[in-house]
């Protein structure tokens, strides 16, 4: 079975230029970003004061600069987020959507050479690798990559983030969730220091626990994102995304803090098996 | 407009002593950064741009640049020697809440 090959050409592309660029996103977002080297990239939240989220995008530095990647199904877009806070800062956050052809291989650690692409890692999809290119390569990428790898159209990208357990910004996170709620916290540094939001989600690891986390969870039953999760015959959690997998389906489910240890199922009393503790 | 105590000019005034100039002005803008995503600076400063708003308060130039000056609007610089707290401080109506440390706002 060929690997698969997600084309996210049509994400937001977002480049940040000027002197203050680093220390300026680095003091805005939530991940480390001052370590990264050319050709990596991590994954990162733009919180609110309050240490809600209020959007997931990649950050990868690029050998020119920092390049923001975004999934367009977020309804707030990343630059429109980020630009009341520029200032005077000499930091331009310019859209380059639409100008690279971007390319994700969610299971590889090396990206296939092709001629005038370059590789980021990370992958914007929250594990493997991303390929890019200038958007006039796109078609002949396109026919390059389909080669040896399968075209992964929705319902496969989705099938294979909720095996790999990786929460969506829109599905699994809301506004409403700190990161330690919504199973995003690795898109959190915990020892940069100050930035956005950072005092709320550094009060919660620090004094206490959230008061809901994000389960990977299979079962034998079918499941559908908002049916609800039931402990004890209360319910304490809802299913937030849910695919068929080969033999059971896999799902993420939000559940409240004191319920997460105890024995989950569904509506119907299908029994909801942790994936891996 | 940002407005400064008394208090607060009668500082600068002897900072500017200290520096032996008296053609610099005291620039307060508004910088990203913090838990609350904003932040104060406040230095002293010989470079004044044309789209700067400056005025002279109790005998001291105060500037602020273009994009900071809507979130100044009408912030109060004073200056505080007390034994709880000693330095200068800004009191922002404008300002909806701020970290716990008190150094960001937002």
């Amino acid at each position: 079975m060929r690997e698969l090959v997600a084309d996210l050409s049509n994400w937001r592309a977002i480049a940040v230029d000027g002197t203050d660029a680093p220390t300026w996103l680095n003091d805005l977002v939530s991940a480390d970003i001052a370590r990264l080297r050319p050709g990596e990239a991590t994954r990162s939240l733009l919180l609110s004061p309050t240490g809600r989220v209020r959007a997931e995008f990649t950050v990868a530095r690029t050998r020119d600069g920092w390049l923001l990647l975004q999934d367009p199904a977020q309804v707030n877009r990343i630059d429109a987020l980020l630009t009341p806070y520029v200032l005077s800062s000499d930091v331009a956050l310019m859209d380059r959507t639409g100008q690279l052809a971007i390319f994700a291989f969610p299971k590889l650690t090396t990206a296939p050479e092709h001629e005038g692409t370059w590789a980021s890692a990370l992958s914007c999809l929250g594990a493997g690798i991303d390929l890019f290119a200038p958007v006039n390569r796109h078609d002949s990428l396109v026919a390059e990559l389909t080669e040896d790898f399968a075209l992964a159209d929705a319902d496969d990208l989705e099938a294979w983030r909720v095996d790999a357990a990786i929460p969506r910004f829109g599905r699994d996170a809301t506004e409403d969730d700190l990161p330690q709620e919504c199973g995003l916290a690795s898109a959190v540094s915990f020892e940069k220091g100050c930035y956005l939001g950072q005092e709320a989600v550094a009060k919660v690891r620090n004094l206490g626990h959230p008061r809901r986390v994000l389960l990977a969870l299979e079962t034998t039953a079918p499941v559908s994102p908002g049916d609800a999760v039931c402990a004890n015959g209360s319910e304490v959690g809802t299913v937030t995304s849910a695919a068929r997998g080969a033999d059971r389906f896999v799902l993420l489910a939000k559940v409240r803090w004191d319920a997460r240890d105890q024995p989950l199922r569904t509506v119907t009393g299908a029994e909801l098996t942790p994936r891996w503790r | 407009m940002i407005t400064l105590t008394e208090s607060a000019a009668g500082k600068v005034k002897e900072l500017l002593q200290e520096e032996g100039r008296s053609d610099i002005a005291l620039r307060v803008a508004v910088q990203p950064g913090g838990c609350s995503g904003l932040r104060y600076a406040m230095y002293l400063d010989d470079e004044i741009a044309e789209s700067d708003t400056a005025q002279e308060q109790f005998g001291v130039r105060i500037v602020v640049d273009r994009m900071s000056a809507p979130y100044l609007d009408q912030a109060k610089v004073d200056f505080l020697d007390t034994l709880e707290q000693s330095g200068f401080t800004i009191d922002n109506p404008l300002a909806q809440g701020g970290c716990a440390c008190g150094h960001s706002f937002h």
